[in-house]
């Protein structure tokens, strides 16, 4: 073990985000990272969750690359995971996609979540951390 | 199928408490650009002297090279002792910790546990601090 990082396969990183509901969502605004936590749902290969006015829906309505993120860890064991996904953000207008994402269990953080978004998975990649033998 | 409601009053944090939140909590995310991308990396974070940030990690060292001061956003949440949830986002220029700076570190017992790699050090200094703390969880199933 040189440092104690394994590459998860792609089908084991989709299984990690379909399990999880808390994750954080990156993008750039004026050329610096902004960082929020989300409450989302895995709806077939895009990443989907409420928010109201603000930093996510504009990036949303301009079509903005953004960077997903879920990971766990073991503070006490160094041990976790993380996996990060990329995609475009986009805003749901259509109705029909309205109604149907209106009965997913799916809530935002703090306020309404009125509006809702999406993040098709362009690509994903994943990490393993085990614990690395402690020098003696 | 199941479904989880939170119905929640969102109450924003003053810096000291969020930064104190935050200096309670070992694990966070590293945001940073990297040829026009955002990125997020968890971290093992630690709160200095109240209001600086440190953490470890060869990965956003490599991609950003912070011998530069670069824009870095970094995000932590958990669950308080009265099982309130809360989030803490910073912003603030990261740099690199230099090794005269690192023997502190060592002092305070902050080097990996593994040894070995003294380097990846990084230090933020926060420019905007924003701290949520939600009321109550109420999970309903239906």
């Amino acid at each position: 073990m040189v440092n104690g990082l394994s590459e998860l396969p792609e089908r084991e990183c989709l299984e990690l985000l379909a399990a999880r509901v808390l994750g954080r969502i990156a993008v750039v605004v004026e050329g610096a990272a902004r960082v929020f936590p989300v409450n989302y749902l895995l709806d077939g290969q895009d990443v989907v969750f409420r928010t109201d006015e603000g930093t996510k829906l504009d990036a949303a309505q301009a079509g903005a690359l953004v960077t997903f993120e879920v990971d766990d860890s073991d503070p006490l064991y160094h041990t976790g995971w993380s996996v990060m996904a990329c995609g475009h953000l986009e805003a749901v207008t259509e109705p029909h996609e309205l109604h149907r994402m209106q009965s997913l269990p799916v809530r935002a953080w703090g306020r309404e979540g009125q509006h809702w978004v999406r993040m098709p998975i362009a690509s994903i990649s994943g990490r393993r951390i085990k614990a690395v033998p402690k020098a003696t | 199928m199941a479904s989880a409601e939170l119905r929640a009053s969102q109450e924003y944090l003053g810096r000291e408490e969020a930064l104190r939140l935050l200096g309670s909590h070992l694990v966070g995310r590293i945001a940073v650009v990297v040829q026009g991308w955002p990125m997020i990396f968890p971290v093992n974070l630690h709160v200095l002297d109240s209001d600086t940030i440190v953490f470890r990690s060869e990965e956003v060292w490599r991609l950003t090279n912070p011998r530069c001061a670069i824009s870095m956003a970094l995000e932590a949440d958990g669950i308080d002792a009265a099982g309130r949830l809360w989030s803490v986002v910073v912003t603030g220029a990261g740099r690199e910790i230099v090794p005269v700076e690192r023997a502190r570190l060592r002092d305070l017992g902050l080097e990996s546990p593994a040894g070995g790699h003294e380097d990846y050090w990084i230090q933020i200094r926060p420019e905007t601090v924003t701290g949520r703390r939600f009321g109550w969880l109420e999970w309903s199933t239906a």
